[in-house]
């Protein structure tokens, strides 16, 4: 083959070539950019509600949520040092209010997407007392569980439930602190304690511990708001306001309440 | 600043490498001297505590040594304390947790030493104990300090399980490590870093004096 | 004081080897000779109790030490064995190894300051093992062994590594082991020389059998095993005693059941016994009575046997003496020149070699 004839035939191959990388990276450009996942970041305890929600929201034609759960304190530190996210959904409302103060989440995105209630909850054989938190003192009750007052809402809640009942330095030896609200119930499952002050979310469980449990009164305690936020790096902002308008909505509010939660409520 | 939880993790260290030591030597032992078919399984299940993730033995400790459990059940009879919530129980749980880092050294120092020594031992009139006391340990003597050093650092660092056990209790059973994450967890980074420095300080003395002690054994020992 | 003897009747099942050994153990030395890999240190080790896998009897006297009614553990048996390596514990100084062994003595044993001058070990208590050259260890090592009160002491070829010098140090101190702190000795070796130096009597063994057992001359002076022994040449091994000595010219008699024979350069008293070797090569045969030579033995002698050996070369066996043996090689030739036949009386020149003085 002559030279000339060559490099005709190498440009003419060169050309080809270019022309399907282009239309890749067009395809690559145009096509997803409507079906991008929505990169969630969710607490533990309100993972099987999310999952049901995302369900939910797919049907009403939103996108596709790429969920990770974590503790609360453990997405909020991976947050902090640039965890790839577009809405976080805490279990409290003190880590979501950092994030907005520090610039990592949008302003003004911060809202509350749940309230918890507690629930009292008895081993296998022991006693529930019927009057509620205030039988707490019985000899029967020999060891409570919450969670940590100082790192959980849910234990913050507990406290307050018990310090309005009058329970609390009454029963101080008799309590014992699990890091979240998942390991008081873990405590109670296994038998180590009598009886534990947890998330009523757990009732709704397939697999959830044996025993009697009863509703504490919402009036005992502040509430427990789950606040979330749109985190300033997200490239999907608009998607984020979208979800999180869906979470306010009432078909939003039937999934929280299967699972044993509040809706949001009027804003704090 | 409250340095009780360093107290409390010197503890556990102590305490769990001491009751290692006692069960785990006679183990050590058997595993690189005996003959039994057994041992290869031994073997294996002494290492298993290496691939268990943390919170699945602190998990199972749960569920054994809880008030209604097999191990619980005849603790709270004979001693009327539980085993959960407590310092026993935490050092259960690391004896279980630190078991390879001290057994598997001895038993490789063990095994280093081979056969000779103990029957020249034999024929000078010594009995099995009599030679396994004063020929095989000394003869070990580096691997009882690996074993040592390793087990009270991995004790030191330990977490998922003992905080699943331990229910961080204040003054009992809340260890450094629990301390440390907790000060985190709540911000407050001044407490983290002040207990942080502490342990380093003081791991960092011990295993100075262990390293200064082994180097100043007889010279020509060089095992 | 020396124990009663060791009898044994072992066998022990390896694959490729099978070890069956039943025999005694006399007083005094005894060297196990054979060629490597017979199985020599196999059967030390059996003696000892280290083989479990050793079936048998094993009687010391009144003791059993392994048989139908059970087995008695190493530690429990009058017997130390002094490895080849001499494995001395290297976490204790060479004191601290011979302490060792004397808080745990089993019986009645020699004094520690006599097993210190005895082996000359003063010099080497404060250092470690690892700084002990070859000859030192095994000195110590012997020692050792020696404090632990045994009555009978396996030897495994305790002179090998060790250059001529540090043998010959250490060999008058084996030797004197018996008479001096009344142990049996076992030695193994598959050195002849070592042998002849070290034992009076020995045992034979070839691929885990053994062979025969009698007194080193005997059997030394044996054609029958001459070529298990290594021996390139006959030779007869003659124990003799001093009987006189001849100052002037520093010449010493000694009697033997060939004669009385003079040889020089040796010192030792009358009576003392001294083991002599008479090669074939040092043998001259003569018609008649020398005179005038260099060589200062004659004897008369009687031709036995003779056999073609190869080409051109006869071996003789004479009779000399009190039913002594003698052996030479002549030429065809010489044969015919001396008219040599069975009954033949003629004279030998010899020249004996002396190979161990109170020996």
């Amino acid at each position: 083959m002559s030279d000339q004839a060559a490099s005709a035939l190498g440009a003419r191959r060169g050309s080809a070539l270019r022309q399907w990388l282009l239309a890749g990276l067009l395809l690559v450009i145009v096509s997803p950019a409507a079906a991008a996942p929505l990169k969630v970041a969710v607490a533990s305890n309100f993972l099987a509600p999310l999952e049901a929600l995302a369900e939910v929201y797919r049907q009403q034609g939103g996108p596709a949520l790429q969920i990770s759960a974590g503790a609360t304190g453990q997405l909020y530190a991976q947050i902090t040092q640039g965890a790839p996210y577009d809405v976080f959904l805490a279990a409290d409302q003190a880590r979501p209010q950092r994030l907005v103060s520090e610039g990592t989440a949008l302003t003004g995105s911060r809202m509350t997407y749940a309230r918890g209630r507690l629930v009292l909850w008895a081993r296998p054989g022991v006693e529930l007392p019927a009057d509620g938190l205030a039988g707490l003192q019985r000899p029967s009750v020999t060891r409570l569980a919450i969670a940590n007052p100082a790192l959980a809402p849910y234990g913050r809640a507990a406290r307050e439930a018990l310090q309005a009942t009058g329970q609390w330095s009454a029963l101080s030896d008799r309590v014992i602190q699990g890091q979240n609200v998942g390991q008081a119930l873990q405590y109670l499952a296994t038998g180590n304690v009598s009886h534990a002050l947890v998330a009523a979310s757990y009732t709704r469980l397939e697999n959830r511990p044996a025993g009697d449990y009863q509703r504490v009164a919402g009036r005992l305690h502040a509430p427990i708001r789950q606040d979330a936020v749109i985190l300033a790096g997200s490239a999907s902002a608009d998607q984020a306001r979208a979800f999180l308008a869906f979470l306010r909505g009432p078909a939003a509010a039937d999934v929280l309440a299967a699972f044993g939660y509040r809706a949001a409520g009027p804003s704090p | 600043m409250n340095l009780t939880p360093v107290w409390i993790s010197l503890q556990l260290a102590s305490v769990t490498v001491a009751v290692l030591l006692v069960l785990g030597t006679p183990l050590a032992w058997w595993l690189a001297m005996g003959r039994s078919r057994w041992r290869v399984a031994v073997d294996a299940v002494v290492a298993l505590p290496l691939v268990l993730p943390p919170t699945v033995l602190g998990f199972y400790m749960l569920i054994l040594l809880a008030p209604q459990g097999p191990v619980g059940g005849p603790w709270l009879a004979v001693t009327g304390e539980t085993l959960t919530f407590s310092f026993a129980g935490l050092v259960i749980t690391s004896v279980l947790y630190s078991l390879p880092f001290v057994v598997q050294p001895l038993r490789d120092a063990f095994r280093g030493i081979g056969p000779r020594p103990l029957e020249t031992a034999a024929m000078l009139g010594a009995n099995r104990l009599d030679a396994f006391l004063t020929v095989a340990c000394p003869l070990a003597g580096r691997g009882f300090v690996t074993a040592i050093v390793l087990g009270f650092a991995h004790t030191l660092g330990e977490f998922g399980a003992i905080l699943m056990v331990g229910g961080s209790l204040p003054g009992e059973t809340r260890t450094v490590a629990i301390a440390i994450y907790e000060h985190v967890e709540t911000l407050d980074y001044a407490a983290a870093h002040a207990l942080s420095a502490g342990l380093l300080v003081f791991s960092f003395v011990a295993l100075l004096a262990i390293y200064t002690l082994n180097g100043r054994r007889r010279p020509g020992v060089g095992l | 004081m020396t124990a009663s003897p060791l009898e044994f009747d072992l066998t022990l099942e390896r694959p490729g080897f099978r070890l069956r050994a039943a025999d005694r153990l006399e007083s005094g030395i005894t060297a196990l000779f054979g060629p490597s890999g017979c199985g020599k240190t196999t059967l030390l080790r059996c003696l000892a109790g280290l083989e479990p896998a050793c079936q048998g009897r094993i009687r010391h006297g009144d003791q059993h030490w392994q048989g139908p009614e059970g087995r008695l553990p190493p530690h429990r048996r009058a017997v130390g064995l002094v490895f080849q390596d001499t494995r001395l514990f290297p976490h204790l100084s060479a004191r601290e190894n011979l302490d060792f062994a004397e808080r745990r003595r089993r019986g009645d044993g020699p004094g520690r300051a006599e097993v210190i001058d005895g082996l000359g070990l003063r010099a080497l208590l404060d250092q470690s093992p690892a700084a002990l050259s070859g000859g030192e260890s095994q000195r110590v090592a012997l020692g050792r062994a020696l404090l632990a009160g045994p009555r009978i002491l396996l030897l495994d070829e305790p002179l090998s590594g060790l250059d001529a010098a540090r043998q010959s140090e250490i060999m008058p101190l084996l030797r004197a082991i018996p008479e001096r702190f009344g142990v049996r000795l076992l030695v193994v070796t598959h050195a002849c020389h070592e042998v002849l130096s070290l034992a009076n009597r020995m045992i034979l063994m070839q691929a885990g059998q053994l062979i025969t057992q009698a007194p080193v001359s005997e059997l030394f002076s044996a054609p029958d095993y001459w070529p298990f022994l290594g021996l390139t040449e006959p030779a007869v091994l003659w124990p003799g005693r001093v009987v006189a000595r001849d100052n002037d010219w520093g010449l010493t008699t000694l009697a033997t059941d060939a004669g009385r024979l003079r040889v020089s350069g040796i010192s030792a008293g009358s009576g003392a016994p001294v083991m002599l070797r008479v090669s074939a090569r040092d043998v001259v045969l003569s018609l008649e009575p020398p005179m005038a030579t260099s060589m200062l033995n004659s004897l008369p002698v009687r031709v036995e046997t003779l056999e073609t050996e190869r080409e051109g070369v006869v071996r003789v066996r004479l009779a000399v003496g009190h039913r002594a043996a003698l052996w030479t090689h002549v030429t065809r030739q010489s044969v015919a020149a001396l008219r040599l036949e069975p009954g033949r009386r003629l004279h030998a020149l010899i020249r004996p070699e002396v190979l161990g003085v109170n020996h």
